[in-house]
């Protein structure tokens, strides 16, 4: 029963952390995003606004699989440890 | 469900936006110049202007022949409307000090249950996220009451031009990214960002935000989700259903999930932003206490209070709270307002109309 | 014991509720905040329309009594040209007339006076040719000594005098 309930909150520890690994992905993204939109603005300052509240919701869009991810970790970290326990004692 | 019927009906004015808004109301600068400049040469004409006969409240500029009690009984409502708007919050930071146990460290968990009404399906918990949502929207009754008193055609006050600024801009948001077709979306677009944007902000309060439940936010996306699914299918049922075979027949499965996958993206998107913030908040003070624990340990005085807890959150609720909340608003109404309009289809609707007005217009030439 | 909702939990009951609060939130905008203002913009922009179109109407009406007045302006010009154009051509006529007046005055003057100059002229050479046949006859008395018959030479001298006419005449 010990080692199991010690698997079961190593693997979620475990699992939290790559889990997190994704949040390469929206940095990535993100960094090309407004790099395209800072060239654009060289381009062309007058359209300033525009580009900065579209990049705006792009950057909120692109965050989804991070925020995702990040979702996960949190819950593994708070969440599923105590359901895991529960589960295992109870089982 | 009776409440969806009383949507379609204000959807569906989209047709019936009042012409004379087209102009004034897409450019919300121009809106408050305009009022500006036509303050400026009839300031002599403000005080017999101002008074009109229909609307019942007075006007807020200062009448000079305006007999006193009047005056006094207008500052009393506004007074009286601004207390009622701040009200709620009061209310629920109230309830939340008295009904929260006194714990000993900081951890995370989900919203106090305040009481339960056992229910068909599933037990209703009404839980802190509900009674906050409510005190937002209590709170936002009467803002507009009191922002919407004294309102004239030349009078400039300030409420007024906050009210127009925020008609306005939600006005010229959804004629961008809509269109003219769907004007009348304007309320329903400022409602997602006054709720949204409200709840997050309920934070800063102490308040448990209702953006970081689950359920909360699923209920808006549903109702958004209702709302892509009755505009697909003004096109034709049978359009809509089509739509799912296409471009292969076998990609069916393939845009039902992406069509699920609509409410649901937008539901964690939002919480898992806010939710996140919230963890990361409670992480961060839980190891600034263990910090201030292990320096100031050694004093006897100060063991117990957690002095390094004081200041730096703030700095990290400016991005978690404030902008990190607002910006995960405007996206989700960003998001609803593309989602129906890309979902319309519009050569088809039109094709409907003309049918149908072609076989009213055959049947009537017949009887 | 207060009870504490899970982190995440799915409740339909809440679902519904949060979904009640959006419409009822719509409503609330929709009637409170977005109606009484649009409603203002609405007589605003009525109003300014009232006052652009009475601008318009004034700016024609003052363009229609510009018109008016010019052609007034116009008339009354051509008016004043045509009386002194016709006072010129009558003091004109009037001057012609006086000048060809004192022409003809002139003319019947310089006539009567050659006339009397002509009348003169004889009464003078009758009264020369009278004190020349007196001077004659009495030259002729001395000459010839006696005294001349008046009637039979002044015939003679007559006919003499006659001829010293006519060359007096031809000269």
């Amino acid at each position: 029963m010990q080692l199991a309930i010690a698997i079961a909150l190593g693997c979620c520890a475990l699992g939290a952390g790559i889990a997190m690994i994704a949040g390469i992905g929206p940095a990535i993204g993100e960094g090309y995003a407004v790099g395209q939109a800072i060239a654009s603005i060289a381009r062309q300052p007058e359209s300033k606004k525009d580009v900065t509240r579209t990049m705006f919701i792009g950057c909120g869009l692109a965050e989804t699989t991070g925020i995702y991810a990040l979702f996960i970790a949190v819950m593994l970290v708070f969440v599923a440890p105590n359901m895991f326990v529960r589960l295992i004692t109870g089982a | 469900m009776k409440k969806r019927k009383t949507d379609a009906p204000s959807a569906a004015e989209k047709d019936a936006v009042t012409p004379a808004a087209d102009a004034l109301a897409s450019d919300p600068a121009a809106c408050a110049n305009v009022t500006a400049d036509c303050a400026a040469p009839a300031a002599e004409s403000a005080a017999e202007g101002v008074v009109s006969p229909t609307s019942a409240p007075i006007s807020s500029a200062p009448a000079p022949d305006a007999p006193a009690p009047r005056r006094l009984r207008d500052r009393f409502i506004d007074g009286l409307l601004l207390v009622l708007a701040a009200l709620p919050f009061v209310a629920c930071m109230v309830l939340k000090v008295l009904t929260t146990p006194a714990s000993e460290g900081v951890e995370i968990h989900g919203a106090q249950v305040y009481f339960t009404i056992p229910m068909p399906i599933q037990p209703l918990r009404v839980s802190e996220a509900q009674v906050v949502s409510l005190a937002v929207v209590l709170s936002v009754l009467f803002l507009c009451l009191y922002l919407t008193r004294g309102l004239s055609p030349r009078g400039h006050s300030r409420r007024q031009i906050i009210c127009e600024t925020v008609v306005g801009a939600a006005d010229g948001l959804v004629r961008d990214n809509m269109g003219e077709r769907f004007a009348g979306f304007a309320p329903f677009i400022a409602a997602v960002m006054a709720l949204s944007a409200l709840s997050s902000l309920s934070s800063l309060l102490g308040l448990f935000p209702p953006t970081s439940d689950l359920n909360v936010v699923g209920g808006w996306a549903i109702l958004v989700f209702i709302l892509i699914t009755v505009y697909k299918c003004k096109g034709g049922i049978g359009h809509y259903l089509k739509g799912y075979l296409e471009p292969f027949f076998v990609m069916a499965p393939l845009n039902v999930i992406s069509e699920v996958a609509t409410p649901v993206s937008m539901t964690f998107r939002h919480v898992g932003n806010v939710l996140s913030g919230v963890a990361i908040s409670t992480m961060i003070a839980a190891a600034l206490d263990g910090l201030s624990k292990l320096v100031l340990g050694a004093i006897p005085f100060l063991r117990t209070v957690p002095l390094f807890r004081v200041g730096l959150p703030a700095v990290l609720s400016l991005y978690f709270d404030l902008f990190s909340g607002l910006l995960q608003a405007f996206v989700f109404a960003m998001l609803s307002m593309l989602y129906i309009t890309t979902g319309f289809p519009e050569e088809k609707y039109l094709e409907r109309q003309q049918k149908k007005r072609a076989k009213a217009a055959r049947r009537r030439a017949k009887s | 014991m207060p009870e504490v909702q899970g982190l995440i939990t799915v409740n339909i009951w809440q679902i519904v509720i949060s979904l009640c609060n959006l419409l009822i939130l719509f409503l609330i905008l929709k009637k409170f905040l977005f109606k009484p203002v649009q409603a203002m913009f609405a007589r605003r922009k009525e109003e300014l329309d009232t006052l652009y179109r009475d601008a318009e109407d004034a700016k024609t009406e003052a363009a229609r009594s510009r018109m008016l007045y010019e052609d007034k302006l116009a008339a009354a010009d051509e008016e004043a040209r045509g009386i002194v154009r016709r006072a010129m051509t009558q003091a004109g006529e009037v001057s012609d007339e006086i000048l060809a007046d004192t022409g003809r005055k002139v003319e019947q003057m310089k006539i009567k006076a050659r006339r009397d100059l002509e009348q003169e002229r004889k009464q003078m050479i009758n009264s020369v040719k009278d004190e020349v046949a007196e001077m004659s006859v009495d030259i002729a008395e001395k000459v010839v000594g006696r005294e001349i018959g008046e009637e039979d030479h002044r015939a003679m001298i007559d006919r003499c005098i006659a001829q010293i006419g006519q060359t007096d005449r031809r000269a």
